[in-house]
């Protein structure tokens, strides 16, 4: 009986150890990780990777591609995302600080290749809830273009144009570098 | 006393085995062989796998983040015949061109700094009936060709981006060549 009870018990205490550890720990850490790959950039901007780094962040991206990143913290509210890409084949994604994917686009589902995306923060159980009275979202949504909700309140936008040739990664870089992330103004 | 120094003993086994078996699986769990035996691993990080956490959670231990959901990602680092892919041998990449939206072949030495040699879609010549054939060789060869760095082992990467619906994937055999 001793046996058993004890048997249970480190069966039980692996298994929680085991699933805590899988479901945790790698989001902690990538956020580790992705602080000090990041740092110096400030938050709510958007820059454009080396190709080692690209590859690093993002392994799906080869050297010949082009990644951009905006590096978000919806605290002061909404974020505007404006992009200019080129006429190829892209995808952008929107992950939160632990990696969970929240979001994607690509060239074919916008339609166009100069769009913006408004990011806002989902509301949380307790406050759909509460806010059962108040005007619905539809009403509120000013921006003609995407609208995303992100379950954190930090994280990464990901702008992948993959390339055939890295040197088409200059004239690339310069079309999408003046894509902006950035607070919605109030108003 | 007895009971306590036994219950500690069990407790730390516990620990032991769960972090244990949670390094494991992120290594290996998360990249299961493809169904069709054909060499090739892939990464199953669909949202709909009951494999996709360890999938997930490999790549963010890394400091790295999944590829988007609509792409495959697939890696191998064993021929057909199970020899481990290395610099000083010749491979032969051979299988069907893909109507996906965007593909890339890469050999990627994960251990060096510099940039893996690749292959992709815009850039590789199919033949005639649009199949795809590729050589891995330290050395340039006709067609189209992947440099490996160095004599060491690399794996080799097959992303694929929104494939066609309709269409049946099938992945390219690689055979060694000459060493």
């Amino acid at each position: 009986m001793g046996k058993l009870f004890w048997l249970l018990t480190v069966s039980m205490i692996a298994v929680v150890v085991h699933i805590s550890y899988v479901l945790f720990a790698p989001a902690m850490l990538f956020q580790q990780k992705l602080y000090q790959a990041t740092e110096g950039r400030p938050d709510n901007s958007f820059f454009i990777l080396t190709p080692e780094k690209q590859t690093q962040l993002f392994p799906a991206a080869t050297v010949k591609d082009v990644v951009g990143v905006c590096k978000y913290d919806l605290g002061a509210g909404q974020l505007i995302l404006s992009a200019t890409l080129p006429k190829t084949f892209w995808t952008m994604a929107i992950y939160t600080q632990s990696g969970k994917q929240v979001y994607a686009l690509d060239d074919a589902q916008a339609g166009s290749n100069a769009f913006s995306i408004e990011l806002s923060r989902a509301k949380t159980l307790f406050e759909q809830v509460i806010s059962t009275g108040e005007a619905d979202d539809a009403g509120q949504i000013e921006n003609l273009g995407w609208r995303a909700e992100t379950t954190e309140r930090r994280g990464l936008a990901i702008v992948w144009i993959p390339l055939s040739d890295e040197l088409l990664r200059k004239p690339v870089e310069t079309i999408i570098k003046d894509s902006t992330c950035l607070p919605k103004q109030a108003g | 006393m007895r009971i306590f120094n036994s219950s500690t003993i069990f407790i730390f086994l516990g620990l032991l085995l769960g972090f244990g078996s949670a390094l494991q699986s992120l290594e290996t769990m998360g990249v299961q062989p493809v169904a069709d035996e054909s060499g090739w691993n892939e990464w199953r990080l669909s949202v709909d796998d009951r494999l996709q956490p360890y999938a997930m959670g490999h790549f963010l231990a890394a400091g790295s983040l999944p590829a988007p959901v609509s792409t495959h990602f697939y890696i191998r680092d064993l021929d057909d015949d199970g020899n481990p892919l290395r610099g000083d041998c010749n491979f032969v990449v051979d299988g069907p061109g893909l109507s996906a939206r965007w593909w890339s072949l890469s050999v990627r030495n994960f251990e060096s700094t510099k940039p893996q040699a690749v292959l992709s879609a815009g850039r590789a010549v199919l033949d005639s009936n649009k199949q795809l054939h590729a050589t891995i060789a330290l050395h340039p060869t006709p067609g189209n060709w992947l440099q490996p760095d160095g004599k060491g082992t690399f794996t080799l990467t097959y992303v694929i981006s929104e494939l066609e619906k309709s269409e049946l994937l099938v992945l390219p055999h690689v055979k060694r060549g000459r060493c």
